[in-house]
Order: structure tokens, then sequence, then C-alpha cells
């Protein structure tokens, strides 16, 4: 028990220190219907230290508007893996890819029974100056941040029942993001 | 054209090709060299190899709690020692790293191939000194490049390129410069420059159950609680260096043995006349070198590169002992004198004002591999870069002095190499077919850091030495895992080493009149494990192909490959750091010492294998490195335009213990600090003069990068040791230069060595 208890705590630490949380809009076409919606995702890559690379999870919740159809929130998990930007000397920009699959919160649903699962990308771009490799040196203790900009898009299929009872509700959208990001220097 | 033609055609221009490639695989076919074959004369080669990487790698060897290098405080170095008789061959090689791997050792053995050196893997001792002030990314072995093994792990292959093709370079020119020396050496012992640290787990090496303890261990359990009941001070403090041999228990619980190897050469006339200073001293003494804190952000060699550059300071000077014994070879330091021990190190010039009294031919070359050192630590005040440079110096000139005082040298006998590579994986550990872990494990207790080295991961529980599992768990028993819930991958730890016994007969006239002998073992020892392998090895000592084993032994820890720690069974159970640092498990010491056993009984008797298991000796696997995926680490080489800065400022002040003089400029490319021909720092006479005094292959220069107001700027300071004997360099008028691509210098100084007069800065 003591080991699972340290084990859990290890992995929550990791997970949570290069964690980033997205705040964004985007637009795109489903089906024919234009949709906007509004996100909030956080996600972190797994693979200290400093956690600039390595698999990616992570969870989203959207607001969205669909042209003709309604608005509700949905909410959906990523999983994947991403690279960059790197906070010292590297890269200033860097990519994520993943797959994601969600469903609808029912709370203002209209219409129609919608689940997805799709792919998604983004490339970060760092606005935080990048830092001395030697900043660890004193830095020993603090959380660091960075803000990051992030373009995102995502191709997702949507399927359950509606009207033509099929899977065939494709949605092309993309949109930005401001990303604020949390690193540690302990780990 | 026919078809037929065109068909000739294409064979013809296909014979040619082929022919040239085949006269192309003829010159790529490499010519091996032999060794001089001179009968039993002994031959020996030397060099140095400068392996001081660029800025911004990190440090290893205390984890997530080390840094990032931001600066040079004594470059770091291999000290090549090439040993040859009758046509066998070994190469003994101290490198200023935490520890060697078995990357490394593949490149270097591979480069030696390449160019037709008869250096095989079997006869390349890598032998770490483990400074924890020298760069990480080059261990193939996962773990070590993994999270938590430094501040910004990775395994970069530009990273151990650097330090094969450094350890290389010097090993053809060692090779190439194979010459008629003579060989002699001392085994003396050394007490009070350690303690150990991990006294209560060693006390329990007798507690019922144990494993059957030898002599050796018996006695040495003996004499630590012998000394326990004498003194009333406090164990391992640190706090005083005993003026007499009054050592508190952990203070005897060492192993204290000082091995010096020294080679002369022979005269023309193949005698050994000891008429000038030594060609190259190998001394072995086992100590944790980690006079300087955790919190150390320079490239350094810590305790062991002080003293190896005192001992050659030192020894520069020798001269033939007055008064000494026709055909002896003692030497004398003239430490009445004006002795160059108690001077500043600088290599380039002696100590001002002192004229030696014979030519030397340069520096002599001084090495120092770790002996016994697991559970021993430096018994400094505290730790920090003065303090380390102190303890340094001591054990320098106690080098120094072991090497002259040795009177008989030999330009004949006899070398030997026995080297076996083992598997720990199930490594068998006695001859009833026990056998040890199946897979190498960490403990939770090791991320806390030793004793002098405490990381931040203490604040875990868990993490603290000490910490163990209620109940005995499976093989480990009771040591809990460092890692998350998953089984160790297959290269997470290293899996294969090997153990050497190097034998070096001296002779008269054919007949064998002494032996030393290296015991290399790739782990780091505590001192019972230690005496274990010595009570082994012992038993077994018998004139002929093991004369000298029992009197005469080295153990070396740190040699090709670096298993970490090897604890007793009873010191494993406390899951203290080195227990929890024991990675195949309890039975690791029996394991070590069961092997070298079988090892000198194929010695003894050779064409027979005594232990079930045991590959041919000097049997090379033909393992090959699996490191993980490379990243870099290796700043890149920079190109920049040359700059001159006349006249800079200098300030002389107080910092981090040490009085020093110092000058600051805008920052160079990082990569400058692995080139001195790139840069370099020197101290220069008088106010034109270009004589250079000192430089940075000494121990008195440190190089610090910083940031001041946004700005990195590079301060270049001089530290001077001021000992308590006058130092020449006093009154003298100076100036800190930097060359190389760039060339500035401060403004002229006179030395003020007071400690007391305040501090002060140049004028405008």
């Amino acid at each position: 028990m003591r080991r699972l208890h340290f084990t859990g705590a290890l992995v929550s630490a990791a997970a949570l220190l290069g964690c980033g949380t997205d705040l964004g809009l985007g637009a795109g076409a489903k089906h024919g219907h234009a949709v906007a919606l509004g996100r909030l995702a956080v996600a972190t890559k797994l693979n200290l230290p400093l956690n600039d690379r390595g698999v990616l999870i992570g969870t989203n919740l959207e607001s969205r508007s669909e042209e003709n159809v309604g608005s509700r929130w949905s909410t959906g998990i990523m999983l994947g893996y991403g690279d960059g930007p790197s906070q010292f000397v590297g890269r200033r920009w860097g990519y994520e890819i993943y797959a994601e699959a969600g469903v609808p919160l029912r709370t203002t649903y209209r219409g129609f029974d919608d689940a997805y699962v799709g792919v998604g990308g983004s490339l970060p771009l760092s606005l935080t100056g990048s830092r001395a490799v030697t900043d660890l040196n004193r830095s020993t203790w603090l959380l660091k941040r960075s803000i990051e900009l992030v373009p995102f898009g995502h191709a997702r299929g949507y399927f359950g029942d509606d009207e033509s009872n099929g899977w065939n509700r494709m949605e092309y959208a993309g949109g930005l993001a401001f990303r604020f990001r949390v690193m540690s220097d302990i780990l | 054209m026919t078809m037929w033609r065109w068909l000739s055609a294409i064979l013809a221009m296909l014979g040619i090709g082929l022919t040239g490639c085949g006269e192309q695989l003829q010159q790529q076919k490499v010519l091996v060299l032999p060794v001089r074959n001179m009968g039993d004369t002994f031959l020996a080669g030397t060099a140095l190899a400068d392996i001081t990487p660029p800025l911004h790698l990190a440090l290893f060897g205390h984890g997530p709690e080390g840094r990032v290098a931001a600066g040079v405080r004594s470059r770091l170095r291999c000290q090549v020692f090439l040993l040859a008789s009758k046509g066998e061959l070994v190469a003994l090689v101290p490198c200023d790293l935490q520890s060697p791997s078995f990357a490394i050792k593949f490149e270097v053995a591979k480069r030696m191939k390449q160019l037709g050196i008869p250096l095989t893997a079997d006869r390349i001792f890598l032998m770490a000194t483990h400074t924890h002030g020298a760069p990480a990314h080059y261990f193939d072995a996962h773990h070590y490049s993994g999270p938590f093994s430094s501040p910004i792990p990775g395994y970069d292959p530009a990273v151990t390129a650097l330090i094969a093709n450094g350890v290389a370079d010097a090993l053809v020119d060692a090779f190439g410069t194979l010459d008629r020396v003579c060989l002699g050496f001392s085994v003396s012992q050394l007490p009070g420059l350690t303690f150990n640290r991990a006294y209560t787990a060693f006390l329990r090496n007798d507690r019922g159950g144990a494993p059957t303890l030898s002599r050796e261990q018996l006695e040495l359990l003996k004499r630590a609680r012998d000394a326990d009941s004498r003194s009333a001070g406090q164990p391992g403090a640190g706090d005083r260096i005993p003026a007499q041999l009054e050592l508190s228990g952990p203070e005897v619980a060492v192993d204290s043995q000082l091995t010096v190897l020294r080679i002369d050469r022979q005269t023309a006339a193949g005698q050994c006349t000891a008429n000038e200073p030594p060609v190259g001293v190998l001394a072995v003494y086992g100590m944790h070198p980690t006079g300087a804190p955790n919190t150390n952000d320079l490239y350094h060699g810590d305790i062991f590169g002080f003293a190896t550059r005192t001992a050659s300071t030192c020894l520069r000077g020798a001269i033939p002992a007055p008064g000494r014994d026709e055909g002896s070879t003692e030497l004398s330091l003239d430490e009445d004198g004006q002795a160059p021990c108690n001077a500043f190190d600088g290599p380039a010039q002696p100590s001002p004002g002192y004229q030696p009294r014979l030519t030397s031919n340069g520096p002599v070359l001084v090495g120092l591999a770790n002996g016994v050192e697991g559970d021993v630590s430096p018994n400094v005040h505290n730790q920090s870069m003065p303090a380390a440079r102190q303890m340094g110096r001591r054990l320098g000139i106690e080098i120094a002095r072991a090497a002259a005082r040795i009177e008989v040298m030999s330009p004949t006998g006899r070398l030997g190499h026995f080297y076996r590579e083992l598997d720990f994986r199930s490594g068998r550990y006695d001859a009833n077919g026990n056998q040890l872990c199946k897979v190498g494990d960490l403990g939770m207790a090791s991320a806390g850091g030793a004793h002098d080295g405490p990381t931040r991961v203490r604040i875990i529980p868990a993490a603290n030495p000490g910490f163990r599992l209620n109940e005995p768990s499976g093989c480990h028993t009771f040591k809990m895992p460092l890692r998350f819930l998953n089984s160790p991958s297959p290269y997470a730890f290293p899996t294969v080493g090997p153990i050497a016994l190097v034998r070096l007969l001296l002779t008269t006239d054919g007949t064998v009149t002494d032996g030393l002998w290296f015991g290399t073992i790739p782990a780091e020892v505590t001192t019972m494990t230690g005496f274990g392998i010595r009570g082994a090895l012992g038993r077994l000592a018998a004139s002929g192909p093991t004369h000298g084993l029992d009197k005469n032994l080295a153990l070396v820890g740190l040699t090709n490959q670096y298993f970490q720690y090897v604890a007793t069974a009873p010191e494993y159970e406390f899951q203290l750091y080195e227990g929890a640092s024991t990675l195949y498990g309890p039975h690791s010491a029996e394991f070590l010492a069961y092997q070298f056993e079988c090892l000198a009984r194929d010695i003894n008797d050779p064409g027979q294998q005594h232990c079930k298991g045991t590959s041919p000796i000097n049997a090379v696997w033909g393992e090959v490195p699996h490191p993980p995926e490379a990243v870099q680490r290796m700043p890149p080489d920079e190109e920049a335009a040359p700059l001159i800065l006349q006249h800079l400022d200098w300030r002389r002040n107080h910092r981090g213990g040490a009085l020093g003089w110092e000058i600051e400029f805008e920052s160079l490319p990082l990569a400058f600090s692995k080139d001195r021909a790139l840069f370099r720092m020197q101290l220069l006479a008088g106010d034109t003069d270009r004589e250079v005094l000192d430089d940075d292959r000494g121990s008195s220069f440190e190089l610090h990068e910083f940031v001041r107001d946004e700005q990195t700027l590079w301060r270049v300071r001089w530290i001077p040791y001021l000992g308590p004997d006058k130092n020449p360099i006093c009154n003298r008028r100076v100036r800190i230069a930097v060359d190389g691509r760039y060339h500035f210098e401060s403004k002229p100084f006179s030395v003020n060595c007071d400690p007391r007069a305040p501090e002060a800065e140049a004028t405008p």
C-alpha cells in the first residue's frame, strides 16, 4: 500500500508539473452547419523531466453553437504525443497530435445525440522568453509558468441517434487559444 | 550496338569497379602494430587527456539535486598509464568522471581497433575518480540518463564522443611513446583523512545469521569497536583531523590503504638510478571525493583533482634523497627548502624563485584512482571548495611522499591481466549455485541522497536513508523499488560488467622479488565488501602466479562499468543509501568475493575453470551499448569574431571562503571551455611581460558564468593557494589574462596575500 501511495503521488506530480491549460475560440463546419466553439482544455505531456515532449493526455470542455441546430456543452479526452516548445535554448514552437473522443453534456442539449471521435493537432508557440539552462541552478523550488499561443484544429466524426441514424457527420474546425503552462524545476 | 556488346561493356565496367572496390577494401585492412617485445624489460607510456566539456551540461552524481555547469573550477582530465612487458599491454586510465560507462569504453576500444593498436577491451581499464563535478549524458544505461539522474537528463552521443575521443587520443600518444622504464611501488596506510558514513550498518556485519566474515573483516570490526571505547569524539563529525592517531570508530572503519606505483626512466644502460623526477605516478586511495557540496555548479575534479596537481608539483622538484644507499631509488621532495609542494601548483612554471637542481622533463603525470570508497566520506570540516582543496593538497603531498620513499625499483618484470566479464543478473554467489536477483532495482531510500549529498526528495519520508519495507519481499527483500509500478526495462541498469586482476611482478635476474596487484571492480564497494574480497583473494595467494596477492592488492572501484553500490547482506538490510543502491540484491558482496576467488583459482591453475558458469579469462563477450533516445545537450560550436579587450578592471575579494582576484567580461561561446586553444586563463608576470606564471591547468583558476541586469557575463578568478608557508607569488606584480581566440588582460596589480587586508579593486 505504501508503494501504491508513493507511486500515485509521484505520477500525479509528474502529470501536473508540465500541465497546460488552454482557453480559446474556434469555428468550423459540421455536416453543412457552421459551428462556433469556445474551448477550455487541460493537457500534460508525460515524460519527465521538464515535460517538453512525450505522451500527451488531456481533457477538454467545449461550449458549442451549431447553426440551425442549437447549442450545448461537450467534453472529451485526448491522447497523443507532443513535443515542445522548449523552455530553454531550442525550438520556440512545438507540435501536438492526438486522438480524441467525447460526448455531449446534456444540460443545454437540444436536438441530436452526438458522441464523437476524431484527430486533432496544435502548434503551440511560446510567448515567454527562453530561459538559460543555468536558471535551474537558482530556481530550485518554485513553479515556473509560460504563456503560449496555440493554433489548433481537429477533424471529428459524430455518431449516435439522429435523423439519419448514421455515422456521417464530419466536423472540421480550427481556432486559436492561449495556454498557461506550468513547469517545475524540481522534476 | 548488339545486346551482347552492351552486356560485355557493362560487365567490364562492373569488373573495373569491383577491382577498385577490392583495392579500397585492401587499403582498409587494419595493420595491427605489435608491442615491442623486449623480454622482461618494462615499457611504459604516459599521456594526459583534457576532457573538459562546454558549459551548460548537467553535473552527474547528485541526482536531481545536482546543478547545471556554469563554469570550470579545475579542468577535467584523464591520465593514461600504458604498461607493457614481454608483449603484454594494459592501459590504466583514471579519469575525472563520476563513473565510467560502457558506452565510453566501447567507443575507446572501437577506436583502438580501427587504428590497429592492440588494446582490446580486456586491456583497457577506465577508472573514474567519482568526482561529482563532471558531466552527465554519457551513460547507455537508461536509468543513468533518465529522470532523477541529473537536473537536465538525457543521453547525448556527442558527450560520449568528447570523452571517448579524448581518452583514445591520449592512448595513441602513450602507445607511440612507449619507452623503457623502471617500476616500483609502495603500499602503506593513510588513516585520518576519511570516515565511515554508514557506521551503524558497518557495525552490524557480525550479527547473527550474517555471512561468515573473513579474518580481515573481523579484525577491522574489532579495531573500530576498540576505537569507540577509547575515543569520546563524535563519530564521523569531521570536526577535526586527528593530530595523532586517536581515531574514532568511524575513522577506523575504512580501508585506508594508499598504493603508489612510480614510473621512472631507465638509464641508457638499463638501470634505475632515480637521479631525476619520475615520469609518472599512479596512486589508489579510497575516498568519496565529495569535498564540494551538491550546490556546486562548476566542473571540477574535487579532492582528487587537487591531489593530483599537488602531487605533480611536489614531485617535479624531487631530487635524490641525501645520503641514500647505493642502488636506492629514494627521492627527496626537499620539503625543508622552498619546496614546490607549498607553492601554487600552476604547471606553467615551478614556483617563482625556486630553482630546480636537476633538469626536469616537464610536469610529472600523477593519476589517482579510487579504491574502496562506497561508505567512505572525506574528513572535511564542511563541504566547500576551499575544504576540498585543503584535503586534496594534504592527500597529494602524502602521495608524493609515498612515491619519493620508494627505495627499490626494477627495470624488469612481468605484467599480466586477468579479466572476466560477469552477468550480474542471476549471477552465482556461491558454489551451491545460489544466485543474485534477476533484475536490477534501485531502492527508494537512495532518492534522498547520501550523507554528503542529501537531495530535496527527502521531503518524502520514503526517500530517506533507512526507509524499508515492513516485510521482506522477493529477491530484493527490504528494498522498496524506486519506479512506477512497472518492471524496469532490460536496459534500465547495467547487466554485464567486468572484474579484473592486473599483476605486476618485479624481477631481478629472472627471479620474482615482489608483486603488486590491481583488483578492478565495476562498482562502489563498502569497506566490508572490500575486505571480504581481500580475504577471499588473500587465502589464495601463493608464490608464483599469485605472488603478492595477500599483501600488495590495490582494490580499484568504479572501473569499466557502473553498478552503483555493493553493500554486504547485513548492511543491505538497513537500506541506508548504500544498501538501497545495491542493485542486484543482498548477496551482491558475496557474489563479488566469490567471483574474485574463482578468478584467482583460475590464475593459480591455468587451463581449469574452477567455478561453474564463468567465462574464460580475458574473453570479451561482444556486448554493444543500447543507449536511450539521443537528445542534444552539447551546445553547438560557435564561431566568433576576434576581440581584444585590454586592461580590464580587477577586483580583490573573498568569495566562497577563499581570497582571490577576478575580472569580468561579456560571456563567450559556451563551447570555448572545452578547448584551451580557444580559451585559457593565465597569470602573466609584470605590467607588460608575456611570461606565464600560472594557468588553468593547475588548481588556481576558476571560470564562472553569471547574470547581472539581464546580461550574461563570465568571471575569471585567480585563487592562489595561500597556505601556512610564504608563497613566492606574494607581492609580485601580475596580470590576469584570457588567451586563445580572444586576448584580454586585467590592469596590473600586486598580489597582497594578507587575508585581513580590505578588499580592493583597480583604480580607474
